[in-house]
């Protein structure tokens, strides 16, 4: 009997195996691109483990450019280490994109990146996911003009019924990438650096960056920390306050500076304000707060609200290059 | 003749020697085995007192009996006996068809030699040896009381194997002890030539794989047993004793572990418990890891791990079997070779091999690792069937996760785990104290306690669970 147990304990083990991939079989995607051009889709995959070989599919749908990539050099292509996917503005249009991509990969916490330039342009020169990761880390310290937006990201905004998917752009220029503001693909806008890095402060997804200031002729560097946007609505009142330390190397002249950096930054809140209320989708959690608060059309208060933003900067007592 | 009839039983034996004396004009005999019996002792004690001897009695046999100094001497009758007495080293003289035994063994042990196997740093170095009577004289030495019983019995038809059951009369639960007693006086077989071959009869065979009676050549292990309410079995001829219930827990403590502070004693025991996951889970894990679940791997691990596997041409567990099997056959060589050999056959199993195995492309340089670190925590355990326990526990995982991953392992744990929940060891759970849970023997386990401190012993082994003496 109990031969008879084992023998069938055995076999059902048998009946579920499962086959196997071994992790010298598998083609490791960190790197991917994707692009609509000539009404074809071209997929680029940077494998990882064979050289930071870039790879080049074509295909009619996005089915069968994935189909097509399914193995890559006799090894089976490997997605759940993917870290960076840029995408084309032509193919962000394309609706079942998200949905696409959702079903394909089990992953989804990849960082998602659009730009209006010819892709083939930018991965000559950069195809491999630490490039990219090291760029948006730098730039979003320095400038504050673009921030990791993951693909969960993408999709819970998309799932949200007020809000809309911001996917950062970039660009090439002078074989060095740079930021390019911001896509809202849904509705076809594009954002400048300025207006999405205001979406960014209002969303607290940014606390840090630095600017240039210019004063008679001569550049002042200034850099703005610990930054914190605290929004109110009472009364058909909106209350934008922005919270942050202000530093600079020429403290001569900081007060002017701080003048500058605070027109500046108010001049931005309003654009950005302007671009939501008119494409009526939000894209910061403004909207967010209030349709929390009063669940009875948002865009409406938030249009005929009385706005006031406030800027509070302080001087901050330890200089940034301590 | 009755010395014929010896002779005869015993088909003429070279061994056996059968030689008449003349004395105050009667003819005895005396005859002995030349090599269970002392020679030097049968001349000076015996033969010297007899040949000296003058008969004023009509009972010669009574004043043979009287008048040779023996603290162990017995009137033989029948045929049986005599030579059942021949066999234990017994001298016999002979006179008018009867037969007096007197004791005259010769030492045929080795002596007390230090412990071979479960060595450890602190504590006695004394270890049991073959003799039956060193074995109970080594445990009496440290459990001086009237309350240490000793019960013996012959076992085995031809061998008559002397078995003592050591237990405290006072602690331990008397149900057990006449269990094995009837398990052992049940035992129908023509030899038992060391302990080992007991544990068959005393298992109660609920466990397949894991030991459910521990095995020690360590006479302080044992007494230490014997207070806790554990029962000892000593076998002649056998250097290993039986201590029977055992727990678990029990594999995870050393003798040390009683020596020492708490503190580092608990640290021991929790290493001992990783080494015991490891030695079962690790190679497991990397197969699944590098077949299944390659997503929980961090990216530069994946690489790394990728590359040292590109141009091995096996599969994972191919490749884990093999090495598992290659250390096997190293570890089984090293037992059996001839000491003169010395670290030799090690020297080129593990260095040369393994290197020339990853030079080859055979190998993987992480599966050698992985395998090594697995083996070696299986040897943090000084029991041998513990090991072999470990040794098929690891295969059966390794299998289960080749077919499902992190998954299979999770199955096998589970299994694992009713197994050990399941066994018994001669009615009480193994993996008592935790299942069922016992609070006071918690402080014994994997955290160690202060020794002043545990104050009781295990219900499970003896309703007196009180150990403090009260003045």
């Amino acid at each position: 009997m109990k031969k008879i147990i084992i023998t069938g304990i055995i076999l059902l083990l048998f009946l579920g195996y499962a086959p196997y991939q071994e992790l010298n079989d598998l083609a490791v995607v960190d790197f991917m691109a994707l692009d609509f051009k000539d009404n074809k889709y071209k997929l680029y995959l940077n494998i990882i483990n064979m050289d930071n070989t870039l790879y080049e599919l074509e295909g009619d749908s996005l089915g069968e450019v994935f189909f097509k990539a399914k193995n890559v050099n006799n090894k089976k292509t490997y997605y759940n280490h993917l870290s960076v996917t840029l995408f084309s503005t032509s193919i962000l249009k394309d609706k079942e994109l998200l949905t696409f991509l959702k079903d394909e990969f089990t992953n989804i916490d990849y960082v998602t990146i659009g730009t209006k330039d010819n892709i083939e342009d930018i991965l000559d020169k950069f195809h491999q996911s630490s490039e990219y990761e090291s760029f948006i880390t730098k730039e979003k310290e320095d400038l504050g003009s673009i921030i990791n937006v993951t693909f969960k990201d993408l999709l819970s905004d998309r799932m949200d019924d007020i809000k809309t998917p911001l996917i950062p752009l970039i660009t090439i220029k002078d074989d060095v990438l740079h930021s390019n503001g911001g896509y809202l693909f849904s509705k076809d806008t594009y954002l400048d650096n300025n207006i999405s890095k205001a979406s960014y402060l209002i969303s607290n997804k940014i606390t840090s960056y630095s600017q240039k200031v210019e004063i008679d002729d001569k550049y002042y560097e200034v850099f703005l920390s610990n930054l914190k946007t605290i929004i109110n609505y009472k009364d058909n009142n909106l209350k934008i306050t922005i919270k942050g330390d202000i530093n600079s190397p020429d403290t001569d002249n900081l007060e002017k500076i701080k003048e500058i950096v605070i027109s500046d930054l108010k001049n931005d809140v309003n654009s950005f304000i302007l671009v939501e209320l008119d494409k009526y989708k939000s894209f910061s959690n403004i909207i967010n707060y209030i349709y929390l608060k009063e669940k009875d059309k948002p865009f409406d208060k938030y249009k005929d609200a009385k706005k006031e933003i406030v800027i509070d900067l302080k001087k901050k007592e330890k200089s940034n290059y301590d | 003749m009755l010395s014929e009839e010896i002779k005869n039983a015993f088909g003429n034996a070279t061994d056996l020697i059968v030689r008449p004396f003349i004395i105050d004009n009667r003819e005895i005999t005396l005859v002995m085995s030349e090599v269970m019996g002392s020679s030097s002792y049968v001349n000076d004690f015996i033969l010297k007192k007899l040949l000296d001897l003058k008969f004023t009695k009509e009972d010669i046999i009574d004043e043979l009996l009287n008048n040779i100094p023996t603290n162990n001497g017995k009137i033989l009758t029948t045929l049986e006996e005599i030579t059942d007495y021949i066999c234990m080293g017994f001298a016999l003289i002979l006179y008018d068809n009867k037969a007096i035994a007197i004791e005259a063994r010769s030492t045929l042990d080795r002596g007390i030699g230090e412990v071979s196997n479960e060595s450890t740093i602190m504590g006695s170095k004394d270890a049991f040896n073959e003799n039956f009577n060193t074995n109970v004289g080594l445990i009496r030495r440290r459990l001086r009381t009237n309350e240490l019983y000793v019960d013996g019995l012959f076992v085995g038809k031809s061998s008559k194997t002397k078995i003592g059951i050591l237990y405290m009369h006072n602690i331990a639960t008397l149900k057990n002890v006449n269990d094995i007693k009837e398990r052992l006086k049940n035992i129908n077989v023509d030899g038992i030539i060391d302990s080992g071959y007991l544990k068959t009869y005393l298992d109660t065979k609920t466990n397949l794989l894991f030991p459910t009676i521990t095995s020690t050549e360590r006479p302080d292990l044992a007494s230490q047993a014997l207070l806790e309410g554990k029962i000892v079995i000593v076998t002649d001829n056998s250097p290993n004793v039986l201590i029977t219930p055992t727990f678990f827990v029990d594999y995870l403590h050393t003798p040390d572990d009683y020596y020492g502070k708490a503190i580092n004693t608990s640290f021991v025991r929790i290493v001992r418990f990783i080494a015991f996951l490891t030695a079962i889970f690790i190679p497991a894990l990397y197969i699944a890891l590098t077949t299944h679940n390659q997503d929980i791997l961090p990216l530069p691990i994946f690489l790394n791990f990728a590359s040292q596997r590109e141009s091995v041409p096996f599969s994972a567990l191919i490749e884990a079997l093999f090495m598992s099997i290659s250390f096997e056959i190293l570890r089984e060589s090293d037992i059996r070779k001839p000491a003169a050999l010395g670290s030799s056959v090690s020297i080129l199993g593990g260095l040369i091999l393994g290197d020339a195995a990853v030079n080859a492309g055979i190998i993987s340089p992480i599966m050698i690792i992985v395998i090594s670190i697995s083996a070696i925590s299986g040897l943090a355990f000084s029991s041998m069937e513990m090991i072999g326990a470990l040794r098929w526990w690891r295969f059966i995982m390794m299998i289960l996760a080749m077919f499902y991953g992190l998954f299979g392992i999770f199955v096998g744990f589970i299994i694992l785990l009713a197994s050990l929940v399941t066994t018994s060891s001669l009615h009480v759970p193994y993996l008592a104290p935790f299942s069922p849970f016992i609070k006071n023997e918690i402080k014994d386990t994997l955290i160690k306690g202060e020794s002043k401190k545990i104050r009781k012993r295990n219900p499970l082994l003896t309703k007196n669970i009180i150990r403090e003496v009260k003045k």
